[in-house]
């Protein structure tokens, strides 16, 4: 070793210093993300899912005029993301738990690097699955019926739940102390959350007194954007309530996430 | 260099209604091993977070390489290299992959980490298992990784928070090597353990801490001569012989009882055989009769026993986080 007379971190313009940080940290995620079991997570699982609901379904709602293909789609697209949610903060967990997030936080580095990254790896996992699950939806009569633009949207919308359910599972990830706890914190809700929604059943024929909760579900919300986007039966205007979802959950959730990422160490 | 690499003046953090570091002031120069010498609990690991930002103290100060952790915590990050009690890498990552991924976030290039990594490899050993995930490594080799992480990046000062706690005896020389060797070159060294062994082996200074505040600081040779040398610890169950044993051994100076030990502090090896003479005459047998050079319970016994009566401070095997 060299005398270690200088300090480190030679003064770069701070958003350049940001951008590497962001790049390096987004790196290590996306080794992780495209490992083996990740990839189980984010392709397989989704096609599983829809192999299942797809062959179990179809063919009595096929009966009744339903077109089941198209209108399950974004349901599964959502339970997609919500698994990648899931696994974020599960990441999160293991990087509380080995020390790795106290060490980062005794070097030179923004913490928003550190959520920025997340964020993007999040994203990138969305774009696979999302894409993979149309591709194979396609086969089931799936179509983007409102056009390029609006299948551009379809996968941004995608991708800002995405964001948005990873922050509210972040705070848990950062929040809850042991991992089996942790993992009934994540999965417990998912299965309601995804059911009670109109993801699969139609508002109108839950019983009355579930309605004004599968409306106000941001898991409708979403799905019911995913299908404005998608089908053409539906107006474009119904993107705007998960719009809102997303944004709210993100601006709260990022400001908790934050909050429980400096309480770590204490 | 007018001001030392450390200074740390009257810190004080409490939690709730409790001081975990209460009225702490040392300094570490450039070039020397300070340690921090504590049980479990004392407060050491509230100063090590103090001092490398992940803690804010009440009050007091502590510089670090001339940035007050409180004004300037961004400079300090820059200055303080930290290992902590775990080995904080990515198992999943190669333990080059790790020491690339720390040294680019300390803004070296590609190339300029991938180059530092495998001189850090090949300095601590690791060459032959540097393309291992880190997950797979064993402890001595995940320490000496994170030894190495650590110093990715030349940073005038670095903190070992218990560098050595479950390490077996030739790892914890091998670390113990690379400390000695960190001084040499300059770096301004704090190291935190339960081990009077381990400061003994490294520290020019020893700090002593219990229940946050400072109770005795000097070179190891001098607290070691507070102890006085190794001890002679007889252990008789039987409460009624300990006490005709105390009695037996009245000859000797500054015998101690503790729990159902004796604790007879020695001024040669040759007096071993005249304690020995000594329960034999009062037809005493001992469970168990055992010659130790001064541990850090007898430092602390010796230093607490003021303030605290005859129980001593509880050091465990250094298991649990403190």
């Amino acid at each position: 070793m060299t005398a270690p007379a200088a300090s480190a971190a030679p003064a770069a313009p701070a958003g350049q210093a940001f951008l590497n940080d962001v790049q390096v940290l987004a790196e290590r995620d996306f080794k992780r993300s495209f490992s083996k079991v990740a990839l189980f997570g984010t392709v397989v699982q989704p096609l599983v899912f829809f192999g299942i609901f797809y062959a179990t379904f179809s063919g009595m709602l096929a009966d009744k005029g339903i077109d089941y293909g198209p209108s399950v789609t974004p349901t599964l697209v959502v339970q997609a993301l919500m698994f990648i949610a899931i696994a974020s903060a599960m990441a999160l967990a293991t990087d509380r738990g080995s020390g790795l997030f106290n060490r980062l936080r005794t070097m030179p580095i923004s913490s928003s690097a550190l959520g920025a990254a997340r964020l993007l790896t999040v994203a990138v996992e969305a774009v696979i699955s999302t894409v993979v699950i149309a591709l194979v939806a396609h086969l089931a009569g799936f179509r983007f019926h409102e056009g390029p633009l609006a299948a551009i949207g379809f996968l941004l919308v995608a991708v800002l739940f995405t964001m948005a359910l990873a922050a509210v599972t972040a705070t848990l990830g950062l929040t809850v102390r042991s991992q089996e706890a942790l993992a009934a914190c994540l999965y417990l809700p998912y299965l309601p959350l995804l059911v009670v929604s109109t993801g699969f059943v139609p508002a109108n024929l839950f019983p009355g007194w579930l309605q004004p909760v599968v409306n106000v579900s941001p898991v409708s919300a979403v799905v019911e954007a995913l299908r404005a986007l998608s089908d053409s039966s539906t107006g474009t205007g119904r993107v705007w309530p998960a719009l809102v979802w997303c944004a709210g959950l993100i601006l709260l959730c990022g400001w908790t996430t934050a909050r429980a990422f400096r309480k770590v160490t204490k | 260099m007018a001001e030392a690499a450390i200074e740390i003046d009257r810190l004080r953090k409490s939690f709730g209604p409790k001081a975990a570091v209460d009225d702490v002031s040392f300094s570490v120069a450039a070039g020397t091993v300070v340690g921090l010498l504590g049980p479990n609990g004392a407060g050491k690991t509230t100063v090590i977070n103090c001092l490398t930002t992940l803690l804010t103290p009440d009050s007091g100060t502590a510089r670090l390489a001339g940035h007050d952790v409180t004004t300037d915590p961004a400079g300090v990050r820059a200055s303080v290299a930290v290992t902590g009690q775990f080995a904080a890498v990515d198992e999943t990552l190669t333990g080059r992959e790790n020491l690339v991924f720390f040294g680019r976030l300390l803004r070296l290039t590609r190339t300029g980490a991938s180059a530092r990594a495998a001189e850090l490899l090949d300095q601590f050993g690791l060459s032959e298992a540097g393309d291992m995930p880190a997950g797979h490594y064993s402890g001595g080799m995940r320490r000496r990784l994170d030894l190495a992480a650590s110093l990715v990046v030349p940073r005038p000062i670095l903190v070992l928070d218990e560098p050595t706690t479950g390490l077996d005896p030739r790892s914890r020389q091998a670390l113990w090597d690379a400390v000695r060797r960190l001084a040499r070159d300059g770096m301004a060294i704090l190291l935190t353990t339960q081990y009077l062994e381990e400061a003994d082996a490294l520290a020019e200074r020893i700090v002593v801490i219990d229940e946050g505040r400072v109770i005795a600081e000097g070179t190891p040779k001098e607290l070691k001569k507070d102890v006085g040398g190794s001890v002679c610890e007889v252990q008789i169950s039987d409460a009624g012989d300990r006490a005709r044993a105390t009695g037996a051994l009245a000859g000797f100076v500054g015998v101690k009882e503790r729990d159902d030990v004796l604790v007879v502090p020695m001024r040669g090896t040759d007096e071993l055989s005249a304690i020995v003479r000594a329960l034999d005459g009062a037809a005493l047998k001992a469970d168990d009769i055992a010659v130790h050079p001064p541990t850090l319970n007898d430092v602390f016994f010796a230093l607490t026993k003021d303030h605290r009566g005859s129980e001593g401070p509880a050091f465990d095997t250094g298991e649990g986080r403190s």
